[in-house]
């Protein structure tokens, strides 16, 4: 250290405080060093000084600023003492190396210098100038490389994304400030390295694009995945120089590894020179890191990107993906709508059973814009005899003009209905008949055979879409239709009954010019196929109603006829009784009811069982109907039925089945002829006695001449008998001659004709006093009352007066044989009604059995040991036959009356 | 005396009638038919004629008319064995009738109410 210095140190100082400060307010650490060794070489009077730092991680000692071109670059300390290392690189014996510390222990750095050694104390604060400096540095650097990166990362976050510009933009950024000269990025292809992106390298510069990946520097990357370093390139076995033909000094390379795979190298080469930064003319390891950290950030973006353009891929991906079901949705709805506007189409055309009507509600729902929408339609209906298609109904605007008009009101019109099917039928009600379209197409005809079109649509049942181009190309095939339609775009649609087609719709959108789409043509398939079903159906129910009122009409005339032939059955005077296979009755009219005493409801569903044993043999007969398959006829059938006698004209009819000819059952018919019976019975007995009235009459008269000679002799005899025996014999001659005699006039009496009736109007009562008296002896010998009791006190009537009489005699004389011999009583009583009289004879005597009573008006009955038995008989034809009264007997414990009931006035006088 | 004559086809009747008659006290002739009763009359005259309806040839009806032609007083009863002529008597040329019976009481009455007139 020279005097002068030490002398003037407390000056030295105060300017070496200055000097620090100086040093320190300088922008970067070049001109900080720079200063320092100015400062270093004042002081020492050193001419050539060189300042070292020390990198602690390195171990090593890099030079900083220096004076001469001798100096290494970097030291390495490797011995325990840095004298000894630095030594090897003193220039001469002049020269000496000082290792700079602070604290005397922490190293910071190193100096070579000539001269004289300094003072410590003024090494120990360069040493903390120098720390000072680096630390300013270190601080600066780290804010620039902050700063760099952060400028990057906004730079990044504001690109667009994409790769190329990634590249471009991140080499052209880095290259500018790391002052390379110029950049390049390689990126991996497939088995070579490619020269992607460039910065400030010209195309005559390059001599290859592509590279092996061990070639050069990528080569040593790939090798090392690390970044690469290379201060003096041109003797640098690991850069190669067969790719650009420019002169390389510096190199710095960096991986690009994405996901710790490598897919690139950035390769920058040859720092520009500048006062900037750093005092280099090489890249050293901090723009390493800076280029390390880019291409991280590099990789970054380029995952971020890439995850951008795959979340942008997939998102482009759903968005069509949306758009496509959007499509799809919209599509399924549209068809989902047709497919129900079809079904309610269909629901209104079955509630209508108007056929016409029904096109007019298919023809709205194919125009209707909550149906299928189309501008027009045209309803042909096929006529088969003449091969043609008939133009029925056409629905639409009939002009142009008229279109909006007529959607206008539609609109409003179905906006009113929430159901489209109650749309169509009431809409199918307004719509008229004649509408200008339909008058239009009226009577116009197609005929289908061997048509273009109509070809395939009536014979085939296709749906046939024609379409502009083939309007266009075709069109001279089908120029009536055409002209007729005035469209170029049209479908038909065949009618597709069960067995084949029977109409055609033709629809268009004329106004509008709307497409006809291929799902419309689908939905139309069905459509033709659903409706064309379904108006089949509607026709045939019509038929099957048409029918069905038919069979209703004969149904109410065979009810008419049935409740006809039930009244007959049931009003009929015969018992009819219907008996099936398995002798169930089925049927048991009001006859039957009347005369078997079995009630309908009690039989009916029953076998013929439940009549009783009493029906056995009736229908056992009726069941040979199944054997003999004819009528049986059983006459006057004897039925004794709880105590009651009756008489049955029977027939047993086999019921057969129409078609068959099996015979179901029978017919069992009963006419109850008991009064038919008995009337002939008695018409027999009339005769049989007529007969025997006649004979008697004979008899009698033949026998009356000798009965009354005898009877006659007799009583002569008597007279001049001697002997009494005699006597007595010809008494009983006499009597049994007058008893004889006697029935020969009873006889007489019956069989007598009324040819001799002499009708005169009598008092009754006369007549029974007239009668009465002649039995009042007799009455009076038996102790017998007689009482009469005249209510009827002029009771006068017109009578046989003579046989009348006799009739009253009789039925004196009979009471008086009736009753007891004491206590006997007899009562004659007259009564009157306007139109008859009536007379009782009362007797207390025993009273008549009825089973008698029944037979005492026979001829020859008697219930008397005596008498002929044809008194009551005779008086039962005077009344009866002759007065046209009645005669009756009651008998019970009081006693015995006859009663005699005869008209006043002679209802009917026969034969005189 | 008074004069009856019986026409009478029955021998026994006829026989009868005679005797109860004759016991009467009257006159009695007998022929057995309306012929030979005609005849008889053609002759001979009688207060009273009974008559037998029922005879051969001529009936009691037919001979009572024709004695009355010829006899326009002599009375006629007619007998019968019948009961049933009774109320046509009136349209006959007989005056009483009678039914014929072993009793001849009727017959006795009958005549003598006839001759008290």
């Amino acid at each position: 250290m020279s005097k002068e210095f030490e002398k003037n140190s407390r000056e030295y100082l105060a300017e070496l405080g200055d000097r620090f400060i100086k040093i320190l307010s300088k922008g970067t650490l070049n001109g900080m060093l720079s200063s320092l060794t100015e400062l270093i070489k004042d002081v020492s009077k050193s001419e050539k000084v060189s300042l070292y730092v020390y990198e602690k991680d390195h171990a090593q000692l890099r030079l900083m600023s220096s004076d001469t071109d001798e100096k290494p670059l970097k030291i390495k300390l490797e011995s325990e003492k840095i004298e000894e290392d630095l030594k090897a690189y003193l220039f001469d014996g002049r020269e000496r190396a000082i290792p700079l510390y602070i604290n005397e222990n922490e190293l910071v750095g190193a100096v070579f210098m000539q001269g004289e050694k300094p003072a410590d104390d003024f090494l120990s604060r360069i040493a903390l100038i120098l720390k000072a400096c680096l630390n300013a540095e270190t601080k600066r650097a780290v804010i620039y490389k902050l700063s760099t990166l952060e400028r990057l990362d906004s730079m990044l976050n504001s690109m667009p994304m994409d790769f190329d510009t990634l590249y471009q933009k991140v080499l052209d950024f880095v290259v500018k400030i790391l002052n390379a000269e110029k950049g390049t990025i390689w990126l991996m292809g497939e088995d070579e390295f490619v020269l992607s992106y460039v910065n400030g390298i010209s195309e005559g510069e390059i001599l290859r694009r592509r590279v092996k990946d061990d070639h050069g520097v990528i080569g040593w990357i790939v090798k090392h995945l690390s970044p690469f370093l290379s201060t003096s390139s041109k003797d640098d076995p690991r850069v190669a120089n067969d790719v650009f033909n420019f002169k390389i000094k510096s190199t710095i390379a960096v991986p690009l590894k994405q996901n710790g795979k490598l897919i690139g190298v950035m390769i920058l080469f040859n720092r520009r020179n500048t006062d900037f930064y750093r005092p280099y003319r090489h890249f050293d390891e901090f723009d390493l890191s800076i280029l390390a950290g880019v291409a991280n950030r590099i990789m970054l973006s380029r995952s971020r990107i890439e995850l951008y353009l795959k979340l942008k891929r997939e998102n482009e991906t759903l968005k069509r993906l949306q758009e496509q079901s959007k499509e799809y949705i919209s599509h399924q709805q549209e068809q989902v709508r047709l497919l129900n506007a079809l079904q309610k189409i269909m629901k209104a055309m079955k509630s209508s059973q108007d056929i016409k009507n029904v096109y007019k509600i298919m023809l709205i729902g194919l125009t209707s814009g909550m149906g299928f929408g189309f501008n027009r339609a045209l309803f042909l209906e096929k006529d088969e005899e003449n091969k043609i298609l008939q133009a029925k109904e056409w629905l639409g605007p009939s002009s142009a003009e008229e279109v909006s008009k007529d959607w206008e009101a539609a609109k409003k019109r179905e906006s009113m209905y929430a159901d489209f099917s109650q749309y169509l039928r009431e809409e199918a009600l307004i719509v008229q008949d004649d509408g200008k379209l339909t008058r239009f197409a009226k009577g116009k005809n197609f005929s289908y055979t061997g048509d273009y079109i109509f070809d395939r649509v009536v014979n085939r049942g296709k749906v046939v879409h024609v379409t502009k181009i083939l309007a266009r190309e075709r069109g001279r095939e089908f120029m009536d239709l055409l002209n007729f339609l005035q469209v170029d775009e049209f479908v038909c649609v065949p009618l597709i009954g069960r067995r084949e087609v029977y109409g055609v719709v033709i629809l268009d959108n004329k106004y509008n010019s709307k497409p006809i789409t291929d799902d419309m043509i689908e939905m139309l398939k069905i459509f033709s196929e659903s409706v064309g079903l379904t108006v089949e159906s509607i026709k045939s129910y019509n038929e099957l109603k048409e029918k069905t009122a038919n069979l209703e009409k004969q149904k109410m005339v065979i009810e008419y006829f049935k409740d006809f032939a039930q009244n007959v059955l049931e009003n009929l005077d015969v018992a009819i009784v219907v008996v099936n296979r398995e002798n169930k009755i089925l049927e048991w009219n009001k006859k039957s009811e009347d005369l078997f005493k079995f009630s309908k409801d009690r039989v009916v569903n029953s076998t013929v069982n439940i009549l009783g044993p009493e029906f056995f043999d009736i229908f056992n007969v009726a069941e040979k109907v199944y054997t003999v398959k004819e009528t049986i006829t059983l006459s006057e059938y004897n039925l004794k039925l709880r105590d009651k006698e009756m008489f049955l004209n029977i027939k047993f009819s086999p019921l057969f089945e129409k078609e068959t000819n099996v015979i179901m059952g029978y017919i069992a018919m009963f006419d109850d002829v008991t009064k038919e019976h008995m009337m002939e019975e008695e018409l027999r007995t009339q005769e049989r006695l007529a007969v025997l009235g006649e004979m008697s009459a004979r008899v009698a008269h033949e026998i009356r001449n000798p009965l009354s000679a005898i009877g006659g002799f007799a009583q002569r005899a008597i007279r001049i008998a001697q002997q009494e025996k005699m006597k007595k014999y010809l008494d009983i001659i006499l009597s049994e001659t007058k008893r004889l005699e006697n029935l020969v006039n009873q006889t007489l009496e019956f069989s007598r004709s009324n040819l001799n009736s002499n009708f005169e109007e009598r008092s009754i009562n006369d007549i029974i006093n007239e009668a009465m008296q002649l039995y009042l002896e007799k009455a009076k010998e038996k102790s017998i009352s007689i009482e009469l009791d005249f209510t009827a006190k002029d009771a006068k009537a017109m009578v046989e007066a003579n046989h009348f009489k006799e009739v009253i005699m009789n039925l004196i004389q009979n009471a008086i044989e009736a009753v007891d011999e004491k206590a006997g009583k007899i009562r004659i009583k007259t009564q009157e009604t306007d139109d008859d009289i009536i007379v009782e004879v009362w007797n207390n005597g025993l009273p008549i059995p009825p089973d008698k009573l029944e037979k005492i008006f026979q001829p020859f009955y008697t219930t008397k040991t005596h008498g002929t038995g044809l008194g009551l008989p005779i008086c039962k034809k005077i009344i009866e036959d002759e007065h046209k009264g009645k005669i009756k007997a009651n008998s019970d414990e009081s006693g015995t009356t006859f009663i005699v009931r005869i008209p006043k006035g002679l209802k009917k006088v026969e034969g005189g | 005396m008074t004069k009856i004559l019986v026409v009478e086809d029955e021998e026994a009747m006829r026989m009868l009638i005679k005797e109860e008659l004759e016991d009467e006290g009257y006159e009695v002739k007998t022929v057995s038919n309306g012929k030979e009763a005609i005849d008889f009359l053609s002759s001979n005259d009688v207060d009273l004629i009974t008559l037998d309806i029922e005879m051969p040839d001529m009936n009691g009806l037919e001979a009572a008319g024709k004695i009355r032609e010829m006899k326009k007083d002599v009375k006629i009863i007619l007998l019968t064995a019948y009961s049933h002529y009774k109320s046509d008597l009136s349209s006959w040329a007989a005056d009483d009738y009678v039914v014929k019976s072993s009793d001849l009481s009727q017959l006795k009455n009958a005549i003598k109410k006839l001759l008290e007139v």
